[in-house]
């Protein structure tokens, strides 16, 4: 049955469309306000009649790419091009600036090819024993494993002023709230709007804030000043400990993408944060991360392309998508005759063991076509900035219309991009905010589910699991406050 | 280099507005909760819309309290700029955001454009003119024609 589903996944035909599938996912990822999830959904009317092989080899290319493409703008113009994007900020950025985006680049196409290679090879090898840990989990471990993301994230996202990390994980929680009540639909904090029933949307929030802050207070400014970023010969050589502290945080950033992937509802951005904060732990040099270290952008996107394979176990398995791209792919099995749950591999074991195929096969393709687009865009930086913002402000504001066809979304994204903006003045870092705001509704949700479970006490939080992810962020709060009394003492 | 359009602000004061407005923001989410009675009607915290509002309102305020100790503690000398024509650019865009259904997405593209091109500072017509109208419909072409999303027309 294996060489059976890669015979039917690796004709010339599919693997012309799983290079254009790379290539559009990679473009659509790259162009902020836009999305993989979004290719994928605009491209699946147009597999109706595609043989389904085919149909799954276009789409999983634009999901591979799509993954990747979130971290070009994220390493080039400061701005990620999706959530789990945003780790790959904090060091790609600084690189940019300094006339090494192409080295940036590439350490996040290379890292992001061997994150999803492995992981995918591991979901092949392990994929029903993750599918039995997916179903371990209750709400209750949701709940502790999300808000210990939601502070490590605090910690590490806020470079020390844990207070100003926290500030920002409450306002996300806070925008967080606007929409229906998860439990019982009633709308809160829509003050009337329709608009509102539904909550804010992610991409209006995500490109307002980061394109606020990166680009608002350069207005006039950017074009007085002589062009700083400048092109570095010969600055694509990676040195010998650069390699070497890159291999074991991909090999960490697969296992965890692996494991988080596979869990219904847990997305990249988690798994993107925990890599970065193990390999910040890890390293010889943790004062680099945060000022452009290759380690950090390696850490950060082999963990959130490691998710790309393993959110399609329990979807495959279970019949539960596990995020919106997986249940847009539902839509693609659906409607291709596939039924998911768990007698796939009886009924349909070709067309499992074809995706995951075309899973390592799209990854090998992104290496080519991501060289490709990469070798281009890091040109992007030597655009004067008077030119290139007016026209990436532009393109976010069609993104955000695009969403919903509202233009409710794009004055959003104007409210959050003066936002992000004071934010970036005032040095409140972004990422804690829009993490929070990402995961707050499962927070929410699992936390009453835990309660409605068991009767309305906190018995489920007294699992193992839970236990141990609430000792571990307690624990980290704990060190976040002692460590900045410690150093506020040093320094006086 | 001084900008005339920029202001200098001492970090401190920021940070200290910073947290007055989390304040703000908690109490107003803790009495809407409240007035809209979400905590009081329900009888256990799952049916409980109000919970989690209150929890993240005792939190903004408790850390808008903690941001304003921390801001005293906050260098003096240090200061943030701040650029007075981003609040002009965000106006400009509001209205942009309004124009779109009434002039369609290529003229109000267009004009925001221009506006944003010259207040951005730059000085050469010609760039101007082939940035406001090449990216408009660079956009409406990728979005409309190929994409098939429904922008707002004119006509």
């Amino acid at each position: 049955m294996i060489i059976q589903a890669m015979q039917a996944m690796m004709t010339p035909i599919n693997i012309l469309l799983m290079f254009g599938g790379v290539a559009v996912g990679t473009i659509f990822g790259a162009i902020p306000g836009l999305t993989g999830a979004i290719a994928i959904a605009i491209f699946l009317p147009m597999t109706y009649y595609m043989e389904s092989m085919a149909a799954l080899a276009l789409l999983i290319g634009i999901y591979v790419g799509g993954s990747f493409g979130g971290s070009i703008p994220a390493i080039l113009i400061g701005t990620p091009g999706a959530p789990e994007a945003g780790i790959t900020t904090f060091d790609g950025a600084p690189l940019a600036r300094n006339g090494k985006g192409g080295k940036a680049l590439k350490t996040a196409l290379y890292a992001s090819c061997a994150g999803n290679f492995l992981s995918s090879i591991t979901t092949i090898l392990m994929m029903s024993a993750l599918a039995r840990l997916a179903l371990l989990l209750g709400p209750s471990e949701y709940c502790s494993i999300v808000l210990f993301s939601i502070v490590l994230i605090a910690t590490i996202g806020s470079k020390g002023n844990w207070i100003k990390g926290l500030f920002a994980v409450m306002l996300g929680l806070a925008f967080a709230l606007v929409g229906t009540d998860p439990m019982i639909g009633i709308p809160r904090f829509t003050f009337g709007f329709h608009s509102l029933n539904t909550g804010l949307e992610l991409i209006p929030v995500l490109v307002g804030l980061f394109v606020g802050g990166e680009m608002l207070g350069e207005v006039r400014i950017s074009s007085r000043r002589k062009s700083l970023t400048k092109i570095i010969k010969n600055e694509n050589r990676f040195t010998k400990d650069e390699i070497k502290s890159c291999i074991p945080v991909i090999f960490t950033g697969s296992a965890i993408g692996s494991v988080i992937g596979a869990l219904p509802g847990l997305n990249a951005a988690i798994s993107a944060t925990l890599n970065y904060a193990l390999a910040k732990k890890i390293s010889k040099q943790p004062g680099e991360f945060g000022n452009g270290s290759v380690t950090g952008i390696a850490a950060s996107e082999a963990a959130n392309n490691g998710t790309v394979g393993p959110t399609l176990v329990p979807l495959l398995t279970l019949g539960i998508p596990g995020s919106g791209t997986a249940a847009i792919f539902l839509g693609a099995l659906t409607l291709h005759g596939v039924t998911v749950g768990p007698t796939i591999f009886q009924e349909h074991g070709d067309v499992v063991y074809g995706i995951f195929f075309a899973l390592m096969f799209c990854t090998l393709a992104l290496a080519i076509v991501g060289t490709v687009i990469c070798g281009f865009a890091k040109y992007v930086t030597l655009v004067p900035a008077e030119i290139l913002d007016p026209i990436i402000i532009l393109v976010c504001c069609a993104g955000s219309y695009s969403i919903s066809k509202r233009l409710f979304d794009v004055g959003c994204m104007m409210v959050f991009m003066l936002f992000g903006w004071l934010m970036k003045e005032i040095r409140i870092p972004m990422l804690p905010l829009l993490i929070a705001f990402l995961l707050g509704s499962m927070l929410e949700t699992n936390f009453r589910r835990s309660l409605q479970i068991n009767q309305n006490t906190l018995r489920g939080f007294a699992s193992p699991l839970s236990v141990v992810f609430l000792v571990i962020t307690a624990a980290m709060l704990v060190y976040a406050v002692a460590g900045s009394m410690a150093k506020k003492k040093k320094s006086e | 280099m001084p900008y005339k359009f920029v202001r200098q602000c001492k970090l401190r004061v920021l940070e200290g507005a910073a947290g007055i407005s989390g304040i703000l923001l908690g109490l107003f989410v803790g009495i809407y909760t409240h007035g809209k009675g979400w905590g009081s009607r329900a009888k256990s915290l799952v049916n409980n819309p109000g919970f989690f509002p209150y929890i993240v309102a005792i939190g903004l305020i408790l850390l808008g309290i903690a941001l304003i100790f921390k801001s005293r503690t906050t260098d003096r000398e240090k200061v943030t700029d701040i650029n007075l024509l981003s609040f002009v650019l965000i106006a400009g865009w509001m209205v942009y955001a309004v124009l779109m259904n009434l002039l369609g997405f290529i003229v109000s593209s267009i004009l925001v454009m221009v506006f944003t091109c010259v207040l951005w500072g730059i000085s050469s017509k010609r760039i101007i003119l082939l940035v406001s109208v090449l990216s408009p419909v660079m956009i409406y072409f990728i979005m409309v024609r190929i994409l098939h999303v429904k922008f707002p027309t004119l006509f």
